[in-house]
């Protein structure tokens, strides 16, 4: 049978995108390489009795009408609001309640209206048909949040008159998990794709919310099959005609939207002869590079913590500009900064589920953390190094809980490379720049791609950063509007 | 009180030419000079000087000659092999293939296209309007990019993309917008002696102006440092020299940065709180210093062909760091500066002795700190920075020096009481009224930081000078 689309991977984008398409009436197949659905939304058993999302904490938010039209609250996702957030130094902590009266609150919501404008853009802009290169080509409609982005986020900070400790708590949130300057010009686009503490959690850890999307696809009709790698698009004449999988069956299909990372797309399902130059140019260009670590700890004899609501939230541990940018620099020579920026969380503080009775579980999220070490590749001592540095941020926000931890598992952005395949461990699909963000990322056209039939689906798409399961949408309309065009064959 | 039509602050390049400008218009002009030299900041190669200037002010007629036309950039490599960047588009690819074979075949090729963006960013540096609009799109598409993803983009030799990061020195190359800066100097020289960069004859340059100048008719005034701007209802009516003497003109035209002529010399009138404080936050915390060493002898310089402007950098990574550490307020551990070999030369400054022939090593060291915040003796620091490394180059510099002069950043932010503006890719691509005039009737800028990007090209102090006669007079 001829599909009319094959989504490559079934994480939040390649399910939305398939529900959305079989809504719509056309037939849809997910292909994903692993044996369970969900990508980085995962919550496993890392320690007996002790469950923990390996790669998140919190989610890029989905946009209402998106949650809404894809059924997700009928289907058992609940999701929960962005709690106060913890900023600590040495001496002194700055709270934060999201949705406050205070300015940085206020920041925080305008970059997050900005981001949903920009997302709006971004999925009409997939619905609508790519214009003909004529005589010229008519000046396109700015994508909003251009002109925001364009400053460093230090100078944002320092235009809403915010209070230095204030100033670095918004900074800290914005760079939660990342490696970037902020007082580089351009780093302003880091508020418009949302850090942790602008996000949401899932009641029941993210699992849930791929069960929830599973049956949403399944529910809507579309077809998901467990276990087959797809390892090339099937072309000719310029035109996309299926993809074919790692055990050599081939699966036909009008169009096929990839959620794989851009490198992973063009690197691993074409081989290189077949790039046009300048495409092969520009995905050797797109810049990917992990800089999230984490450090999951088992606490067996938690102390009471139920009341404390500033626990619940992320915690920022010694976050202050000056260490963002000195962090930064050492990630681009591969070194581990000696001080690195830390969120601590607590998620069974919120959903007592994953830890066993009287247990807890913390995690610890570092930013500024090489993929590739300049000296070789990552031994034992530097994972010791990071469980060590978290094992100090804790010890700093709860005296004696160093003690209680029972088992540390210490993940390095090389390992979520192996697990979910992103290249490099970049849990954004692409660095967050300003070249490289809404109308630029990767291309001007996406979700289009050079070929016919092919659409980008996943977090290096101009949707991808903005919100959770955007990109899938906007690969999935702009798969529907040109196969009712006729556009594909 | 004395009267003239119009006052000049600042004695350099922009300040002598648009007084010259003014009285050739047959404006009654005063230049107000703080020091007793001029010429301000004119010991550089000029690779952005405005041919217009050199004509309509007959610089050549009044003593201007040059050592050295069209001075290749050189980057040097410590195994050797210099990178030498000149207008032989052949002669440069043949060179790079050493470091690059794709580079050298690619080389025509990149050179056309960035020279076809040059021609569209020409018109900001050329004319008073903007940008054609057809072309926004790519160059907003560069104002967001980083000079180095550019370079990364373009090259693959890393000493080819060090050499070249020095014309965009004056963003981090990790900054967006920081490759429209390469794209500029790219259109500067362009407009500019149509050529690559030109080193003038010592203080031919400086004195070629002072006498341009004398010669329109400007009356200039040494030791004679502004304190304040006298204002009548929001138009400046005058200057308060720091002797406490008057001077009243209805036209000002001032040299130093936005910041210090509004905050300092204005004390903020006309500004809002908004505003003001925009002001206090773009003066940079990065300068750069200038070094000259005077030398009894050429030194020893081995396989460098022929003279040029000599970039060390060992990559361009080394200035995303110099940068960093420069406004962490460090020393960068690793300078990057240029340096040009000017020849020999009659003695310069006071501090010479007076003998008959010496050679001199001008050296500009970016990004430095304004202030370094360990307290160490920066001047004594920078010249031992550069000689270090200059040395690995010249193994027997040291035997030849005879003077060290350094001008430390620092000391000119004391003089002007403010700092230099910060690298903003948006000034790059705003007009020239943006940055010529100010929110004071009367009042405008001709100095470095009214250009789109510092360079030393004459183009402010014309362009105030004609927009101020155009619509003011």
């Amino acid at each position: 049978m001829r599909y009319d689309a094959a989504i490559i991977g079934a994480g939040a984008n390649g399910l939305a995108a398939a529900t959305a398409l079989a809504r719509a009436g056309l037939t849809a197949i997910v292909i994903e390489r692993s044996d369970r659905a969900g990508g980085r939304l995962s919550t496993r058993e890392f320690h007996p009795g002790f469950r923990a999302s390996p790669f998140l904490d919190e989610l890029a938010p989905i946009p209402q009408d998106i949650f809404w039209s894809l059924g997700l609250a009928q289907r058992g996702a609940d999701l929960m609001p962005a709690p106060v957030s913890l900023a600590l130094w040495p001496d002194r902590l700055n709270l934060l309640r999201a949705g406050g009266q205070s300015g940085a609150a206020a920041l925080l919501a305008l970059s997050a209206a900005l981001a949903a404008e920009a997302l709006a853009h971004a999925l009409g802009e997939a619905e609508r048909q790519p214009q003909k290169r004529l005589f010229f080509r008519p000046q396109p409609m700015p994508w909003p949040g251009v002109e925001a982005m364009l400053p460093s986020l230090n100078e944002i900070l320092m235009r809403r008159d915010l209070d230095p400790d204030t100033a670095a708590h918004v900074a800290a949130i914005a760079l939660s998990g990342r490696a970037a300057d902020p007082f580089l010009p351009g780093g302003g686009v880091h508020l418009l794709a949302p850090g942790a503490g602008m996000g949401g959690m899932v009641a029941g850890g993210f699992g849930k919310l791929a069960d929830a999307l599973v049956r949403a696809a399944r529910d809507a009709g579309a077809q998901i099959v467990y276990g087959l790698d797809a390892s090339g698009i099937a072309h000719a004449n310029d035109r996309l005609t299926g993809v074919t999988l790692a055990d050599g069956s081939f699966v036909a299909a009008r169009a096929v939207i990839s959620t794989l990372d851009l490198k992973r797309t063009f690197l691993s399902l074409f081989s290189r002869n077949e790039l046009p130059v300048p495409v092969a140019r520009q995905v050797d260009n797109f810049r990917m590079a992990g800089s999230t670590a984490r450090v999951l700890f088992a606490i067996e004899r938690a102390p009471a913590m139920a009341t404390a609501e500033a626990l619940r939230g992320p915690i920022y541990v010694s976050p202050d500009l000056e260490g963002f940018a000195a962090a930064s620099m050492s990630w681009r020579a591969g070194r581990i900064a000696p001080k690195l920026p830390v969120t601590l969380r607590i998620p069974s503080l919120m959903d007592p589920s994953l830890a066993v009775p009287g247990g807890a579980v913390m995690t610890a999220t570092f930013g500024a953390v090489p993929h590739r070490p300049a000296d070789g590749a990552w031994t034992r001592e530097m994972r010791d190094v990071l469980r060590d540095m978290a094992l100090g941020a804790l010890e700093s926000v709860m005296p004696g809980m160093a003690g209680r931890v029972s088992a540390a598992e210490i993940i390095v952005p090389g390992d979520m490379e192996d697990a979910f395949g992103t290249t490099a461990g970049d849990l954004w699909g692409g660095e967050i720049a300003a070249d490289q963000m809404l109308d630029l990322r990767p291309w001007p056209d996406c979700p289009r791609t050079l070929l016919k039939g092919l659409y980008l689906g996943g977090s290096s798409a101009a949707a991808g950063p903005l919100a959770t399961c955007a990109a899938g949408i906007a690969a999935a309309r702009a798969v529907s509007a040109d196969l009712k065009r006729g556009k594909l064959s | 009180m004395s009267g003239c039509d119009a006052i000049v602050i600042g004695g350099g390049v922009n300040g002598l030419v648009a007084a010259s400008c003014l009285a050739r218009a047959g404006k009654r002009v005063v230049l107000l000079h703080a020091g007793g030299a001029q010429g301000g900041n004119s010991a550089q190669p000029l690779y952005a000087l405005d041919p217009t200037i050199v004509a309509d002010l007959q610089l050549t007629r009044h003593g201007l000659t040059f050592v050295a036309r069209d001075m290749p950039l050189i980057g040097l490599r410590a195994d050797g092999r210099h990178v030498v960047i000149s207008r032989d588009v052949n002669a440069t690819a043949r060179n790079l293939a050493v470091h690059s074979q794709i580079d050298a075949e690619d080389w025509c090729r990149q050179r056309r296209d960035l020279w076809a963006l040059a021609r569209d960013l020409r018109s900001v540096w050329w004319d008073v309007g903007a940008v054609p609009p057809r072309r926004c799109e790519q160059l907003d598409r560069l104002q967001r990019l980083g000079a180095g993803a550019w370079l990364d983009f373009r090259f693959e030799s890393e000493a080819l993309k060090a050499t070249l990061a020095w014309d965009a020195v004056a963003g981090s190359p990790f900054a967006a917008g920081s490759a429209l800066l390469l794209v500029w100097r790219a259109a500067q020289e362009m407009c500019g002696l149509q050529g690559a960069s030109a080193m003038p004859a010592s203080n031919t340059f400086a004195g070629a102006l002072s006498a341009a100048a004398e010669h329109a008719g400007v009356t200039v005034r040494a030791n004679a440092r502004v304190a304040d701007l006298l204002m009548e209802r929001g138009a400046v009516v005058g200057v308060r020299l720091d002797s406490g003497e008057t001077l009243a003109a209805p036209l000002v035209f001032s040299t130093l940065p936005r910041g210090a002529t509004l905050l300092r010399l204005a004390h903020g009138e006309g500004l809002d709180a908004t505003e003001r404080a925009a002001l206090e936050r773009t003066a940079s915390r990065i300068g750069a210093a200038d070094i000259l060493l005077t030398l009894d002898a050429k030194p020893a310089f081995e396989g460098v062909p022929g003279n040029g402007r000599f970039v060390v950098a060992p990559n361009w990574e080394s200035f995303a760091a110099a940068h960093a550490s420069a406004r962490a307020g460090r020393m960068p551990d690793e300078p990057v500066f240029e340096f040009v070999m000017p020849g020999k030369s009659a003695p310069l400054g006071d501090a010479m002795p007076a003998q008959a022939e010496r050679y001199s090593i001008r050296i500009r060291m970016e990004p430095v700190p304004l202030f370094p915040v360990d307290g160490t003796d920066e001047k004594s620091l920078l010249a031992a920075k550069a000689i270090a490394a200059l040395q690995r180059l010249m193994p027997d510099l040291l035997r030849h020096v005879v003077g060290v002069n350094v001008r430390a950043p620092g000391a000119i932010v004391e003089h002007d009481g403010c700092a230099e503006d910060a690298f903003d890719g948006n000034r790059l691509l705003a007009d020239w009224r943006s940055r010529v005039s100010t929110p004071i009737a009367g009042l405008f800028l001709c100095g470095v930081s009214a250009e789109p990007a510092s360079a030393v090209s004459g183009r402010a102090g014309r362009i105030a000078a004609q927009l101020a006669l155009r619509g003011h007079l």
